[in-house]
């Protein structure tokens, strides 16, 4: 089994952390992934773009009245990857017991 | 990459963390319309019963189904549509039975007491869920229950506002509460 260089990064683990109990029709906005991950405004952008590009999670903008909005929802591809360096890190805690 | 068993550790501790508190986050989402729904519900059928408290078995059974009603159509339109939707109007089902069951077993005849240990179960429910799912369900159960309680105990005048304040007040509250988050 090999880690996902991608998801491993601490920040993009914690974004796709914080996304993976969301279901299908669900989405969290910019200011909850921030809070919740830790990110700063300037590299959280950066980190979605990423796993945007990997095809692990879709970003959505739209307006709520005049304000901008950003959210954001794993893809199919991305919840399998998720589970699979989950299933990696594991991995590796049982082989070293 | 090479990850050592430590770095595995402190990510898979990483991932639960956040996880967890994005799944809190979720639910109190989640939970907001229900809850703001069933205190409305809640104020209404007591105000009513406060008026007329001789129909009041009919008005909470009307208020009961405006309410389960009212939940899973909230809860479709939240969730979607989903393979097991059943499970949750089955609970409610099994929940609604035993308790009136258990009014039957206790020979409960005082509507009033009544409302006050449906009201109590209700606490009682919000704060067994808080345990799993996130305080502020705890927190909102436990001021819904102690007030019941209190209400049933003494049968101040006009009881029925008493839990409509409680109950309804404490939902509507409780909802927009965490909706802040």
């Amino acid at each position: 089994m090999e880690p996902d260089d991608i998801i491993h990064q601490s920040t993009r683990l914690r974004l796709m952390a914080a996304l993976y109990p969301l279901t299908r029709n669900e989405r969290l906005d910019f200011k909850r992934l921030k809070a919740l991950s830790g990110a700063t405004d300037g590299n959280l952008g950066g980190h979605l773009a990423t796993l945007e590009k990997a095809g692990y999670v879709v970003i959505e903008k739209d307006f709520v009245g005049k304000k901008p909005r950003t959210r954001a929802s794993l893809t199919k591809e991305g919840r399998r990857a998720f589970e699979r360096h989950l299933d990696f890190l594991r991995d590796i805690l049982e082989q070293s017991q | 990459m090479t990850v050592s068993p430590q770095d595995a550790a402190r990510a898979l501790k990483d991932v639960e963390q956040v996880a967890g508190r994005s799944s809190a986050l979720r639910n109190y989402r989640a939970a907001t319309p229900a809850l703001i729904l069933w205190g409305l519900v809640w104020i209404v059928v007591s105000v009513c019963c406060d008026r007329w408290p001789q129909h009041a078995g009919l008005l909470w059974g009307a208020g009961d189904l405006v309410g389960i009603v009212g939940t899973t159509v909230i809860g479709v339109r939240f969730t979607g549509s989903r393979p097991g939707r059943w499970r949750d109007l089955a609970t409610a089902g099994v929940a609604i039975a035993t308790a009136m069951a258990a009014v039957n077993l206790l020979q409960i005849r005082s509507v009033e007491t009544l409302t006050a240990l449906v009201a109590l179960g209700v606490g009682g429910a919000y704060m067994a869920w808080g345990v799993w799912r996130g305080a502020r369900f705890f927190v909102l159960g436990l001021i819904i229950a102690v007030v019941s309680l209190a209400a049933g105990l003494l049968h101040p005048p006009h009881f029925y506002l008493w839990i409509a304040g409680a109950g309804g007040g404490a939902l509507i509250l409780g909802g927009l509460w965490l909706r802040r988050t």
